[in-house]
């Protein structure tokens, strides 16, 4: 017979075992034969999904939106072609100094948000993002300026998967992102967790309850901002080439899109968002003016009829088909995020 | 009596409107100080500048003696000086459950487990089914309870009520009478904004009256709502005249 304990045991783990069988599925699926195109493609949703999670973590969690995301995915790029330009270190060995890039980069962006709040620290987020990208433009001598910096992974291999194959790379991101998903898993079910939560609900009832606000935003930012410094490293080795037209204000609203498409408050949200923005502009094939008029108007309906996206649409489903069960008295808690349940 | 808040020369400014100030003000360990005054006279910034809110314009805050000018909202409330809001009380697109664990959290409690919530859920009178509700799904005055709650799981030595009685009908109004009363017996002290003098004076030690920012007066509160500047500063002068 079960216990309490065994069922909050269950409860706890389960979600992380659902992450690594989902992530070991996805891992595969180049070896079902699709074109390199496919896996191209797929490549780059994973790693857009990756920078969309560091995103959905900070706007789902603890409530602020940064229109600088792109800026440090750009970064984390940077600091992996510079390492790679300058001192010859390769994917595995710059990887550490992509993620703490981001990571200050993060801290840094957050820092207005001492003065400013709301409407006015998106707009200044947007403002650093684009500063970021005239900078890396302008500092020619380090990041190539307009010309760029080329990548190429040579012979390196990680975990036996060779990051020249397309394939290999592939199941490579995956792995690297379900890595990321699991920390941000762990964190969001941490008690530093429901303190974000709390934050973004009602800062002031959080800052009366003691807890120090304008440091936990630069905290969630620092994550968010290390998790666009990894997928940043993934992408210069997917495109073998980093330039500072790829990191735009453009890029950004990509990201915005497609954490508000898949659900800014589930774990998986922005990875749902990424591909279905991914394998929808390729199927539908419009010019790309038309792709983004096209997500436009999705946005638009999307968050008319479900703000919190398409995930929320199906937990209404599911949950509309199950009886509410009773309420727990049995020790079951729901101080968890489940990867379908809403935090 | 020990002084647990005190505030010296405690001044605000709005640009070229002085709402606060300057106010010297204490309570001392377990006391219940009403405070009355208009709308406007200065009562919530007041709160909002103690609490760390607001940066005075000028004059100190001390808490057991030790100047807390500069502390953070956050740091006053680890200190034992929490607040509760007229109308943001609780978060309420997370679960009850949730609110009080962020609570039990800030309390650094080693057990966020059902034991720890019962409790809570039992003092805030709300019932146990309401755990998995969300907090903003709550009644007006369950917000009420369960927001009073996550201040009392922080086991403050004083707390600031922002018109704990607002909105309430006379059951649950008549549950926060209770509550507070309860507080005198953990020894909590309390400072309380709030309209409704029926239910406010027979909880105080003593009033504190503001008008314009200032205090006019303080005292027991039958001496002190006998006064007639008082009564025209809170009811106005035509009615004080008339009666």
């Amino acid at each position: 017979m079960k216990t309490p304990s065994d069922n909050t045991i269950i409860s706890k783990i389960l979600p992380y075992l659902g992450l690594i069988v989902f992530g070991g599925l996805l891992a595969v699926v180049p070896y079902l034969g699709p074109t390199n195109h496919v896996i191209s493609l797929a490549t780059s949703a994973t790693i857009f999904a990756i920078a969309g999670s560091g995103l959905g973590f900070l706007w789902g969690q603890s409530g602020q939106l940064s229109m600088a995301h792109a800026a440090i995915f750009g970064l984390g790029g940077y600091a992996g072609a510079i390492c790679l330009k300058f001192f010859g270190m390769g994917f595995l060995a710059a990887m550490p100094i992509a993620i703490v890039v981001g990571l200050v980069a993060g801290a840094l962006v957050a820092l207005p948000s001492l003065r400013t709040q709301g409407h006015y620290f998106v707009i200044l987020t947007f403002a650093v993002g684009e500063v970021i990208a005239v900078v890396e433009k302008r500092l020619d001598w380090l990041t190539g300026g307009q010309e760029g910096i080329t990548a190429h992974p040579g012979k390196e291999t990680l975990f036996g998967l060779r990051l020249v194959n397309r394939s290999e790379y592939f199941t490579l991101t995956v792995i690297i992102g379900v890595a990321v998903l699991l920390v941000l898993l762990f964190m969001m079910r941490s008690r530093w967790g429901t303190t974000l939560r709390g934050m973004r609900e009602n800062a002031p009832l959080a800052a009366s309850l003691g807890v120090n606000v304008t440091l936990n935003r630069i905290y969630a930012f620092a994550i968010s901002g290390a998790v666009a410094g990894v997928a940043g490293h993934l992408y210069l080795y997917q495109m073998r080439f980093i330039e500072p037209n790829l990191f735009t204000a453009q890029a950004s609203i990509i990201f915005l899109m497609i954490v508000l498409l898949g659900g800014k408050v589930f774990l998986l949200g922005p990875a749902v968002g990424s591909f279905l923005y991914f394998f929808l502009s390729e199927f539908l094939g419009l010019p790309p003016v038309w792709n983004l008029i096209g997500f436009g108007v999705v946005l638009i309906v999307m968050i008319l009829i479900a703000p919190n996206g398409i995930l929320s649409i199906i937990q209404k489903l599911f949950s509309s088909r199950t009886k509410p069960e009773p309420v727990a008295e049995n020790g079951k808690s729901d101080h968890v995020v489940n990867m379908g349940s809403k935090a | 009596m020990t002084k647990l808040l005190q505030t010296q020369g405690l001044t605000k400014h709005f640009g070229g409107v002085r709402a606060l100030g300057p106010v010297d003000f204490s309570v001392g360990e377990g006391e219940i100080v009403g405070l009355i005054g208009p709308n406007g006279s200065g009562k919530t910034t007041f709160f909002n500048v103690v609490t760390g809110f607001l940066k005075p314009t000028a004059g100190r805050v001390y808490w057991e003696g030790t100047d807390i000018t500069g502390y953070a909202p956050g740091k006053r409330a680890k200190l034992g000086l929490v607040r509760t809001f007229q109308e943001k009380m609780v978060f309420p697109g997370t679960t009850v459950r949730e609110n009080l664990q962020f609570a039990l959290i800030q309390h650094q409690a080693p057990d966020l487990g059902e034991a720890a919530l019962r409790e809570a859920m039992d003092r805030a009178r709300l019932p146990y089914h309401t755990l998995s509700q969300m907090a903003g799904d709550l009644s007006w005055g369950q917000c009420r309870m369960l927001g009073m709650v996550l201040a009392l799981i922080l086991k403050p030595k004083l707390l600031l009520l922002d018109e704990p009685f607002a909105g309430l009908n006379r059951v649950i109004a008549a549950q926060v009478t209770e509550m507070l009363l309860g507080l005198r017996d953990e020894g909590i002290g309390a400072v309380m904004v709030e309209h409704d003098m029926s239910l406010l004076l027979p909880l105080c030690d003593r009033v504190t009256v503001f008008a314009s920012g200032q205090i006019l007066g303080e005292g027991a509160s039958d001496e002190i709502l006998s006064r007639s500047d008082v009564r025209a500063a809170y009811f106005g002068s035509d009615v004080v005249a008339g009666n």
